[in-house]
């Protein structure tokens, strides 16, 4: 879990489960995705589909599209853009 | 037509049959939607993101803002304000096309998976720009991104970097507010390597007199680098970066030649400047406004913000003036202006609040035109790519496959393009083509820059969305 | 002034093709293009190889085109495209693995089987599935799709990697390649062509013109007046994506053609017309095309809703008035040679192997003589049918 903190003082918010890649770990609903990542030094997103390196996201503002993973619809999200949802489950775009 | 003269004179249902589309939920948009919505005209705002704020008013994350308060609340204020007074917000929706009487657009919204038209009177374009790009060996390290991100990622995310440590590597002015908000998060900066040589007193540079307060920031930049001991460079090229154990060791240049410059340490941020996302613009054909040397596409823009075209308006970052000031001041101009449109000339409150944004407009614009020249661009600048460097990074093209190429190109991006692949990946040319543009201009300096052509798709869009788009009749989305 | 035996005006890929096969033969040739190489039709197309009978009409096409026709020039083709990679050192991303043409209603597949038997007289080989059978091929076909028929010479080519090298290999050869360089006027002094540019001045004894949609253009400075009927047609490509679909994929009735490159993107097109025709500009994308053309592949190969368009594009087709080929001697101009119309690029070796043995004044290997441009200089600008 990212962040510690005194929670007496806080409302209690959602805490999902979040699959990346495989691997499972708590997180909070409306949080950023990219910031997750990041935090739990998750440093891939994507690889690429030509050279099959593992990237990262660049730009973090939607425009380079190395951040794209496949969430549990099989739909394509720019991580950089979402925030975590209930039960999301997630996969690098390329693999 | 006999009803719309009767019309008129009351102006409550004029402003009622229009309606104004805003692209992009950044400070310009924002203040160009509270303007025209307070005065009762009907808005829809559009950002791709998951709330408004665009990049300089981003949203904290719940976490975030409960561990470190809100962040910018005049960016707070202003999303509310736009909430409050009914304008229809459209978020994790993105602008792929436009259909083809040019008066709608094509959206798709991210999170359902369907795309739709939105029609418009008027468009305000506030879609803001992204960081420019020059390759380097393994620029595609995971350990790299752009300032703008590593920003976002302290100030909003509220992200601990691992290890704390980074550094800037680009052009222009952003560095500095990046390495502040850096330092202000505890993240040691291991220096900021500019390109050009801005940090010089010339008698040019003391034209910065004219601008106190743009002055002092300037100086208050300056001071909390020098007390925390972060080395500000110049004239320095970055040339590769290394992954190593603990993060990375970057090595750089000079274009002056001499020893090579080795720096350690743990992310690296690299940006030259932005360059606008103008591509509805591209496509719907508005006047081009003054060419860079990088060919980007700004639009020809008048004072209130109004491109060639009567009811397209072009403000911010996308028309070519940087900040968040100039944007707020685009927005409100760009609104106060389809209100007399809309509503007929009126009072002198409001001709005295445009005449008061004209004067800080025209003294924005002189501050960025004075910053272009402090941070002015020589081709000669831009090293010539090593052959292992990966120009293209969607599509994992070599800076070596330009050899032969080149000589036959011709100046031609297109050639360049059909040839090689650069600039066919998923980003379009975005990551790539300022670089691609450079190196075809080094090749002939005759030519004229321009960048890679654009197409709809703006990004890439599910066929089944458009495919779906056949059976939407084509009506107007938002009736008032 | 420069002397050579032969000049072609237009780099397309019927330029680079003749180019290739003069230059073969030693005939010192030089090439003339206004821009660059490929820059126009040749670049924008799909580059499919059509061998199978193909649809008469594009979408909003009014003359149907008489495919019975092309089937002996279809076959002939084929033979001569499976010398064209090894002739080239370049990899052109040749791809011979089939092509299906699908058909969702009965009347449709009456259809095909009436084309299959045009195809048997003409030689060309090809088989026709049912519905089960279709989708053991390919089991993403769409439920629409009731009958079919798969002719193994189907194919396709990366145009973007085509002409370049045919026009290197040319080069190698000897031809002299002037890009950037417009024909200003052309004139004739006793049996040389004189063509003068805004470089140079150039002169042959044999002209081939291989402008596509601007063949008319050039022959009016020749005082021959002939009414090209370009379309600006329009294409679409999608992400990279896993291999998926092994071959082309067409429809009998509608312009529709699907299919996967080397890259793994999948192109997208069929002949829909683009916005407007903007000839040596850029012609404007049609969403209505954009969405027609989409709704059909997502209907035949239903897989494709999730897969993303990365971009569209438009390139100006070369069409005469009756949708068919030209090729051949200009009546009433001994040593001016045109080739051109639709399907130019299929017919890309072929064009060039009978302009080859027009030129050297031999007898080419298959009969022509109805696709001459005599046809289109008897019929005045009122007739020409469009729209």
């Amino acid at each position: 879990m990212s962040f510690e903190y005194d929670i007496s003082s806080q409302e209690i918010r959602e805490v999902t489960q979040l699959v990346v890649n495989g691997e499972e770990y708590d997180a909070y609903v409306g949080e950023s995705l990219l910031g997750f990542l990041f935090q739990n030094r998750i440093f891939s997103t994507s690889v690429n589909l030509v050279t099959k390196e593992v990237r990262f996201a660049f730009c973090g503002m939607g425009m380079c599209s190395e951040c794209e993973m496949i969430d549990e619809n099989g739909s394509i999200l720019r991580i950089c853009q979402t925030s975590i949802r209930r039960n999301m489950t997630l996969t690098s775009r390329g693999i | 037509m006999a009803d719309e003269s009767r019309l008129r004179g009351r102006s409550s249902n004029v402003k009622a049959s229009k309606h104004v589309v805003i692209i992009g939920g950044g400070p310009g948009g924002l203040a160009a939607a509270e303007t025209l919505a307070r005065k009762g005209v009907s808005v829809t705002i559009i950002d791709e993101n998951p709330d408004l704020g665009g990049q300089y008013y981003r949203r904290r994350t719940k976490g975030a803002t409960e561990l470190l308060g809100d962040y910018r609340v005049d960016g707070t204020y202003l999303i509310d304000s736009v909430k409050k007074l009914g304008c229809t917000v459209l978020t994790d929706s993105y602008v792929w096309g436009i259909a083809s009487d040019k008066r709608s657009l094509l959206i798709e919204n991210s999170l359902v998976g369907k795309s739709s038209r939105v029609s418009f009177d008027y468009l305000i374009i506030a879609s803001g720009g992204h960081e420019i790009q020059y390759p380097f060996t393994n620029w595609q390290s995971t350990k790299v991104m752009t300032p703008g991100m590593l920003s976002r990622l302290v100030t909003i995310d509220a992200i601990e970097p691992i290890g704390r440590k980074a550094i800037l590597v680009g052009s222009g002015p952003f560095l500095l507010a990046v390495a502040s908000h850096l330092i202000d998060s505890g993240v040691f900066v291991d220096g900021i390597f500019e390109l050009t040589r801005p940090y010089r007193l010339t008698k040019f540079s003391i034209l910065a007199v004219f601008f106190p307060a743009k002055c002092a920031e300037f100086l208050h930049y300056r001071l909390k680098l020098l007390k925390n001991g972060v080395k500000l460079s110049q004239g320095i090229r970055l040339r590769s970066v290394q992954d190593s154990g603990q993060g990375i060791i970057a090595a750089f240049d000079k274009k002056s030649g001499g020893k090579q410059v080795v720096v350690e340490s743990q992310l690296l941020g690299v940006g030259y400047g932005f360059r606008p996302n103008s591509e509805l613009l591209e496509i719907l054909n508005v006047e081009r406004g003054e060419s860079t040397i990088f060919g980007h596409f700004y639009p020809r823009v008048n004072r209130d913000g109004r491109t060639s075209h009567q009811n397209i308006f072009a403000i911010g970052e996308v028309s070519g003036i940087e900040g968040f000031k100039s944007a707020i001041i685009g927005g409100v101009l760009s609104g106060q202006r389809i209100l007399r449109d809309i509503l007929g000339v009126k009072g002198f409150r409001s001709m005295s609040i445009t005449l008061v944004y004209y004067v800080r407009s025209v003294y924005e614009e002189m501050f960025a035109r004075f910053l272009k020249k402090i941070y002015k661009f020589d081709l000669g600048d831009f090293p010539d790519l090593d052959p292992e460097v990966l120009l293209c990074r969607c599509e994992g093209v070599h800076a070596s496959e330009l050899d032969g190429v080149l000589s036959q190109c011709e100046s031609d991006m297109a050639y360049v393009k059909s040839e090689t692949r650069i600039g066919m990946g998923l980003c379009q040319g975005r990551m790539c083509g300022t670089a691609l543009s450079i190196i075809v201009k080094k090749n002939d300096p005759k030519s004229v820059s321009s960048g890679f052509s654009i197409r709809m798709p703006f990004r890439p869009v599910a066929i089944g969305s458009v495919a779906a788009l056949e059976s939407i009749e084509n009506r107007d989305d938002v009736d008032v | 002034m420069s002397n050579s035996d032969v000049i072609i005006i237009g780099g397309g890929i019927l330029g680079a093709a003749l180019a290739f096969e003069l230059t073969k033969e030693s005939v010192g040739v030089q090439l003339l293009d206004r821009s660059s190489i490929s820059r126009e039709g040749s670049g924008a197309t799909a580059g499919n190889l059509h061998i199978q009978a193909v649809h008469t009409r594009r979408p909003g096409q009014v003359i149907a085109l008489d495919n019975v026709r092309l089937l002996p020039l279809q076959i002939a083709a084929s033979r001569l495209w499976d010398d064209v990679e090894d002739e080239l050192p370049e990899d052109i991303e040749l791809r011979r693995t089939g092509g299906l043409t699908v058909a969702e209603s009965e009347s449709q597949g009456e259809e095909i089987l009436l084309k299959r038997g045009h195809e048997i007289d003409a030689g060309i080989p090809g088989e026709i599935l049912g519905s089960d059978e279709a989708r053991r091929l390919l089991p993403d076909l769409g439920d629409s799709v009731r009958l079919a028929e798969f002719c193994p010479l189907d194919g396709y080519v990366n145009p973007l990697k085509v002409t370049p090298a045919w026009m290197r290999a040319a080069i190698r050869q000897g031809l002299i390649l002037r890009t950037h360089d417009e024909v200003l006027s052309i004139s004739k002094v006793e049996s040389s062509w004189i063509v003068k540019t805004k470089n140079g001045q150039f002169t042959c004894s044999t002209l081939v013109i291989v402008a596509g949609p601007w063949i008319d253009q050039i022959l009016s400075m020749i005082g021959v007046s002939i009414h090209m009927n370009p379309v600006a047609i329009q294409m679409h490509v999608t992400e990279r994506i896993a291999p998926r679909l092994p071959f082309l994929v067409q429809h009998i009735a509608e312009g529709m053609s699907i299919k996967q490159v080397s890259a793994g993107q999948v192109m997208i097109g069929g002949g829909w017309p683009a916005q407007n025709l903007a000839l040596g500009k850029t012609s404007d994308i049609s969403l209505e095309s954009m969405t027609g053309n989409l709704s059909q592949a997502v209907r035949i190969l239903p897989f494709l809703k999730n897969v993303r368009l990365l971009r569209s594009w438009t390139g100006a087709l070369g069409a005469t008035a009756d949708e068919m080929p030209i090729i051949g001697e200009v009546p009433g101009h001994e040593g001016l040679f045109v080739a051109g119309g639709t399907y130019a690029f299929t017919f890309a070796p072929l064009w060039a192997k009978t302009l080859l043995d027009l030129i050297l004044k031999r007898a080419p290997k298959i009969d022509v003589s109805d696709l001459g441009i005599g046809r289109l200089m008897n019929v005045n600008k009122s007739k020409t049918a469009r729209g």
